[in-house]
């Protein structure tokens, strides 16, 4: 699950700069929100540094009046380009998962009642 | 950042820990990555928090080795950051002017190194170049008397003895107190540096006839075939000072002196060296000229320069 959560944080990064720029802790706030979604908010910044370097994601700094500077992170064409091509492909991907896991639960379900009877 | 954040122990031990656990990555990459957790730290702890809080915030972080091993394994190392650029990946990423000119703090800063670093080797290898060249000068060989050599006045030539003995050569010419005598020699510059005779040493073998008959002129010749060939004839001849002989060539030295001294029958005196001043490269130093034999002039002084002259009264 470690891995599967990894392969995904990305795309949920991306998800949560597309509604709109995010600096870091109300970024990983929204993340934690999702539960089981982030193991620890330090991951966060090594993921955004990727996903920058990578050009799905820029940022910029804010030094709003009252308030401290700010890195504010936004989502590129190219990353909102990314986010589509894996929305697509992650419903596929998610329904095969499902139907395979659902299958082979199955027989095991069906062989323990066996034994029971 | 809140002043909180900073002063509070907790995270000060962890931002000293997480700087040492991201000391194997690039350093721009580590000086981001050390910047955003800073300011994650600064937002998400309150001014008021308390040790808990703040440890409940620093768990959730996750430890700093973590957080390297996070940005090592699967972060690409980028070049840029390596040599300290850690430039914006895109137009858009516009950096806070502090870490802007922490980076450009950080390219002059080799810049710069590298300049001195350039600029004193090149120092250091012009004064090693200057050092050896003036040992070289220091050490050259001095100017070598020798070859064609005469009595410059005709009277003293018709008059001149000359004698050897055990390997000593000397010239000898009647003194003519209160007149002009002297004589010319050939000297050949055996280094590798022009040799410019300035004038004569005053510290050094000089006087001729006399103590008040110290050399009154010297001269080089100037460049001259039958000379610069050891010829004996000066005729023509134009003797300078300070007078130029290049590396391995000869040229004629010229010493005439005012004889301001009386000798009795049987006295004499002169000298068979000369010192000179004599620039070699970038080096002046005291050259002391062999010249082959003895030049002298000898008593008793005679004429009217005898009788009428203070010097034999």
């Amino acid at each position: 699950m470690t891995e599967l959560r990894r392969g995904v944080l990305g795309p949920c990064v991306l998800a949560l700069l597309s509604v709109r720029p995010r600096f870091g802790l109300e970024l990983v706030r929204d993340l934690a929100a999702a539960d089981g979604l982030l193991t620890s908010d330090g991951t966060v910044y090594p993921l955004l540094n990727r996903l920058r370097d990578a050009g799905l994601v820029t940022s910029e700094w804010r030094d709003d009046e009252g308030e401290r500077a700010r890195r504010y992170y936004s989502i590129t064409a190219a990353g909102q380009e990314s986010l589509a091509e894996f929305r697509s492909g992650w419903t596929h991907f998610a329904a095969t998962v499902a139907s395979v896991l659902g299958a082979a639960s199955a027989p095991v379900a069906t062989a323990g009642k066996g034994r029971e009877q | 950042m809140s002043a909180f954040a900073l002063d509070n122990p907790l995270v000060r031990e962890y931002v000293r820990e997480l700087d040492a656990a991201l000391v194997r990555l690039p350093a721009g990459q580590a000086s981001e990555l050390r910047e955003q957790i800073i300011a994650h730290i600064a937002d998400a702890v309150p001014p008021d928090a308390t040790d808990e809080q703040v440890a409940a915030v620093l768990a959730r972080l996750g430890s700093p080795a973590e957080l390297a091993a996070e940005a090592t394994a699967s972060t690409p190392v980028r070049a840029a950051d390596e040599a300290g650029l850690g430039g914006p990946q895109d137009d858009t990423d516009v950096r806070p002017p502090g870490r802007a000119r922490s980076a450009l703090r950080t390219w002059w800063f080799w810049v710069t190194a590298c300049a001195i670093v350039a600029v004193v080797a090149l120092v250091a290898v012009m004064a090693l170049a200057a050092a050896s060249k003036r040992h070289a000068a220091e050490t050259a060989p001095v100017l070598l008397g020798g070859g064609a050599m005469s009595w410059w006045y005709p009277q003293d030539r018709a008059h001149e003895v000359d004698t050897s003995v055990d390997g000593a050569s000397q010239s000898t010419v009647p003194i003519r107190s209160g007149q002009w005598q002297g004589f010319v020699i050939d000297l050949f510059n055996r280094s590798h540096y022009t040799q410019t005779v300035l004038g004569v040493a005053s510290n050094g073998p000089s006087a001729f006839a006399g103590a008040g008959g110290n050399v009154g002129i010297i001269g080089v010749s100037t460049p001259n075939r039958e000379v610069d060939m050891g010829g004996g004839s000066y005729t023509g001849v134009k003797f300078v000072l300070p007078g130029v002989i290049p590396p391995h060539q000869l040229r004629a030295l010229r010493v005439l002196w005012i004889s301001n001294t009386c000798l009795d029958r049987g006295s004499y005196e002169g000298n068979d060296e000369i010192a000179l001043r004599v620039r070699v490269g970038p080096i002046t130093r005291t050259e002391v000229v062999w010249l082959t034999q003895g030049w002298f002039v000898t008593g008793p002084s005679t004429g009217k320069y005898a009788v009428t002259s203070s010097w034999c009264r």
